[in-house]
C-alpha cells in the first residue's frame, strides 16, 4: 500500500518560469503557440505567477530588434511578464555601442537577455563588449543553445568559451539555457557551476541533471523554467513540485526566488 | 478546478485514483546506474513511489536490453526485486532478438515459468533488428498463445499494421506516443500507447480527443526519469477527472488484469473504479 507523499503546495512555491517563447510558431509537432492573448490563461493553468518571456520573432529571424519591440508591445499592461531582449554582439567594433543597446534595453524595462548561441557561438573574444555592458548593470543573461526548439547539446568548445566568461565578467549572471542534449547534460556543466561563483541552469528541457546540480552545488544555482510552447509545463513544474531529495525551501528558490533575486540585483 | 488536479497542486499526489506508471526502468546503465543492487532497488522504489503517489510500476529492464549485454541477467534482477515487492512491482521480461530463436523461446518460457506476462521490446536500440523479423514474430506468437502484452520502445507504422492485424487477440502498446501512432492506434482496437514523450503544450488534449482517453496509459521512464514527469501532464490536461483515471492507471490494470499479471490488493481497487 502507497504511503501519502509529502510535497508542498505549488502555489507556496510561486513558480516564475524564466524560458517562455510568444509568437505564432508554424511548425508540424507544435501547432499550438502562445501569444499575449493566452498566455496567461495557460499560466493560469499551470499555477505560474510570473514570466521572462521572449519573441519567437527575435528569437528565430532579422531583424532581432523588430522582435524585441514588438514584445514590449504586445505585453504591454501585463506586470506578470517580464519582456527579455534577444541579443548580439554589435557588428560594429567598440564598447560604445555596446553600451548603447544597454542603455536602450535598460530604459525600456527590459531587465533580462537571451544570447543565441547556435547563432553567435560562445566565442569570449566575440561577446566581450556586450558581456562587459551587461555585467555594469548586473543584468543576467541567458545563453541559449536550443535551436528550433528549445534542446540543444553542448561541444565542448561551447562549454570552454562559457567558462571563459564568466570568469572575464565575474559580476555578470551568466544563465546556461536549453542544454539538454540527446545523451544529456554535458559532463563538464556540474563542474564549471561550481568553479565559478556566476554560473547558473535554467531547467529547459531537463528532467533529472538540475536536481544533481541543486544538491551538489546549491539550489541558488537552479532556475524555473518550461521552455513553453515547445515543452508541455506539467512535466517540469511537477517535476520541481514532487522532488524527493530537495526541501521546501530549496524548490522556493528553484522555482522563482532565485530568478526574483537576479532581477532584483540589476542596476 | 478539477478535483484530481487540486489534490494534486496541494501536494497530495493522486488519493482518490488508481496510479500505475507503465513504464519504468530498474536496472543497471552503461551510462548511469539506477540500482546497484536489488536490496537498493527495492528501497528506492518504494520511497519513489510514494513521493509521487504511485501505487505500482510495470518494471522493464535497464541496461541489459542493450548491445552486447546478457538480457538473462536483466530478468533475473527484475524478477528479484518484484518478487521482494510483489505487490507494486510488475515485471516485463526482455529479450535481444539476435539472440538464437531457441534461445530466446526458453527464456519466454523461464520468466513465464516465474509468473511475467508481459514483454518489453526495444530493437530499434539492438542493432535495429526488424520488428517484423523471424525471431519477434516467433515472440509475438508465443505472445498471443500465452496471453502476454507486448510493449515497445518502438515499432513502425507498417510493421505495427500488419503484426496487429496478424495478432488480433494480443494487446500492443507503443512506449511513446508521438502523432504517427495515431492513424494506427485508430486502425487497429488492440495498440495502445504509454504517453511518456517530451511534447509540446496541448499534446495530450489532442490526443485524447482524437483516440479517446482509453487508448492511453500514464508512464515516466521512470526511474531514470523522476516519476511525476509522467503524472504532470495528465493532471494538468483539460480532460475530464474520469479520462484522468483511466489514463493514471485504469486502463493498464484492466490490461494487466486481462492477463493475470494484476496484484491482488490493485484488483480490488479495480473493481471499485
Amino acid at each position: 500500500m502507497r504511503a501519502i507523499p509529502e510535497a508542498p503546495d505549488l502555489t507556496s512555491l510561486k513558480p516564475f518560469d524564466s524560458c517562455v517563447t510568444l509568437g505564432r510558431v508554424v511548425h508540424s509537432k507544435f501547432p499550438e503557440y502562445l501569444t499575449a492573448e493566452n498566455v496567461l490563461e495557460v499560466m493560469d493553468r499551470y499555477h505560474i505567477e510570473e514570466a521572462l518571456v521572449h519573441s519567437q520573432h527575435a528569437r528565430a529571424i532579422y531583424p532581432r530588434e523588430k522582435g524585441n519591440r514588438q514584445l514590449l508591445e504586445r505585453i504591454q499592461g501585463m506586470p506578470r511578464l517580464h519582456p527579455q531582449w534577444v541579443l548580439e554582439p554589435a557588428r560594429r567594433k567598440g564598447k560604445e555601442t555596446a553600451r548603447a543597446v544597454v542603455e536602450e534595453m535598460l530604459e525600456a524595462s527590459v531587465r533580462s537577455a537571451r544570447f543565441p548561441m547556435r547563432i553567435a557561438p560562445p566565442l569570449p573574444w566575440l561577446w566581450d563588449d556586450l558581456c562587459a555592458a551587461l555585467e555594469e548593470h548586473r543584468v543576467p543573461c541567458f545563453l541559449d543553445f536550443g535551436e528550433a526548439r528549445p534542446r540543444g547539446d553542448l561541444q565542448d568548445s561551447d562549454v570552454n568559451g562559457i567558462r571563459e566568461i564568466a570568469l572575464a565578467h565575474p559580476e555578470l549572471p551568466v544563465v546556461l539555457s536549453c542544454i539538454m542534449g540527446g545523451l544529456g547534460v554535458h559532463y563538464g556543466v556540474l563542474p564549471l557551476i561550481r568553479q565559478t561563483k556566476n554560473v547558473y541552469i535554467d531547467i529547459t528541457g531537463i528532467l533529472r541533471y538540475w536536481r544533481d546540480a541543486a544538491r551538489d552545488v546549491g539550489p541558488e544555482r537552479v532556475i524555473f523554467a518550461t521552455g513553453a510552447p515547445f515543452t508541455g509545463p506539467g512535466i517540469l513544474i511537477s517535476n520541481v513540485q514532487y522532488a524527493l531529495d530537495l526541501d521546501e525551501n530549496a524548490k522556493k528558490l528553484i522555482c522563482g526566488d532565485n530568478l526574483r533575486r537576479l532581477l532584483g540585483d540589476v542596476r | 478546478m478539477s478535483e484530481i488536479l487540486e489534490k494534486w497542486i496541494n501536494g497530495e499526489g493522486v488519493p482518490d485514483a488508481l496510479v500505475i506508471d507503465g513504464h519504468i526502468h530498474v536496472g543497471e546503465w552503461p551510462h548511469s546506474s539506477t540500482f546497484g543492487s536489488v536490496d537498493e532497488a527495492v528501497e528506492k522504489s518504494i520511497a519513489l513511489m510514494d513521493a509521487n503517489g504511485i501505487d505500482a510500476v510495470v518494471a522493464v529492464g535497464g541496461g541489459y536490453m542493450f548491445p552486447a549485454t546478457d538480457y538473462t541477467l536483466g530478468n533475473d534482477f527484475l524478477v528479484e526485486v518484484s518478487g521482494r515487492l510483489p505487490d507494486r512491482v510488475i515485471p516485463f521480461m526482455s529479450v535481444n532478438p539476435n539472440d538464437t530463436m531457441d534461445n530466446i523461446i526458453a527464456e519466454l518460457d523461464r520468466t513465464y515459468d516465474a509468473g511475467i506476462r508481459g514483454i518489453k521490446l526495444i530493437n530499434s536500440y539492438q542493432e535495429n533488428y526488424p520488428g517484423d523479423g523471424p525471431n519477434l514474430m516467433a515472440l509475438y506468437e508465443y505472445a498471443s498463445k500465452h496471453h502476454m502484452l507486448a510493449f515497445n520502445h518502438h515499432w513502425e507504422v507498417d510493421v505495427i499494421m500488419n503484426i496487429s492485424a496478424q495478432f488480433p487477440d494480443t494487446t500492443f502498446i507503443f512506449g511513446h506516443y508521438n502523432p504517427p501512432c495515431a492513424a494506427v492506434m485508430e486502425a487497429r482496437e488492440n495498440v495502445y500507447a504509454n504517453i511518456w514523450s517530451y511534447p509540446g503544450l496541448g499534446w495530450l488534449d489532442r490526443a485524447v480527443r482524437r483516440l479517446g482517453a482509453e487508448r492511453f496509459m500514464m508512464g515516466s521512464d521512470g526511474f531514470m526519469n523522476p516519476m511525476s514527469c509522467g503524472i504532470g501532464p495528465v493532471m494538468f490536461s483539460p480532460i475530464s477527472d474520469d479520462e484522468k483515471r483511466l489514463i493514471l492507471g485504469t486502463n493498464l490494470a484492466r490490461h494487466l488484469d486481462n492477463v493475470g499479471a494484476l496484484p491482488a490488493p490493485l484488483k480490488a481497487r479495480l473493481s471499485e473504479a
